[in-house]
């Protein structure tokens, strides 16, 4: 029961930070697009 | 109603009990954080990919924690002999602070990192927590 347990919490929290680190990632990149196209879009006014 | 949790039957049964707990607190956190409250998604095609990618991957995140939630209030009430009802209780709270904590944590060193935060508060507003 506790390897069982183990297993469990073990995938799940590698699953969960797997899926943080990916939307972590995705939230950095909009953030640095957002960033980018700012100062282009206000050199295009 | 038993304070001690020794037969595995009742372990698996306090186990689903938290997971479903902590399901509904989380589904209710993720719906009104991704359907409610998140914006209009971004006019130009490739940052709308990064901004629903993200939203996608925060709710994975999200979800495939709940047994690992489930699995710690359940050991807690195990080893700390607590009522089986307060590891429920333990389950809905873990599901309420959930990862969004960790994911803006995360999101804040990165952006340190990078050399994007432009002074506190900056960013209000625009956290990952908001999808």
């Amino acid at each position: 029961m506790r390897d069982f347990l183990i297993i469990i919490t073990a995938i799940s929290v590698l699953a969960a930070g797997f899926a943080l680190a990916r939307a972590v990632r995705h939230h950095v990149r909009l953030q640095c697009l957002r960033h980018h196209s700012a100062p282009s879009a206000r050199q295009d006014r | 109603m038993p304070t001690e949790i020794n037969h595995w039957r009742d372990f698996f049964f306090w186990w689903a009990a938290s997971l479903f707990a902590s399901t509904v607190v989380v589904v209710a956190r993720l719906g009104l954080k991704l359907y409610t409250s998140a914006g209009d998604p971004p006019a130009d095609p490739v940052m709308e990919a990064h901004w629903a990618r993200r939203r996608r991957w925060l709710a994975i995140g999200e979800l495939s924690a709940l047994p690992s939630f489930a699995t710690l209030s359940v050991v807690l009430v195990s080893y700390y002999k607590l009522d089986p009802v307060a590891g429920v209780l333990l389950a809905m709270g873990q599901g309420f602070i959930g990862f969004p904590l960790l994911l803006d944590g995360a999101a804040w060193l990165f952006r340190k990192r990078i050399g994007m935060i432009q002074g506190a508060g900056a960013q209000a507003g625009d956290g990952a927590s908001n999808a």
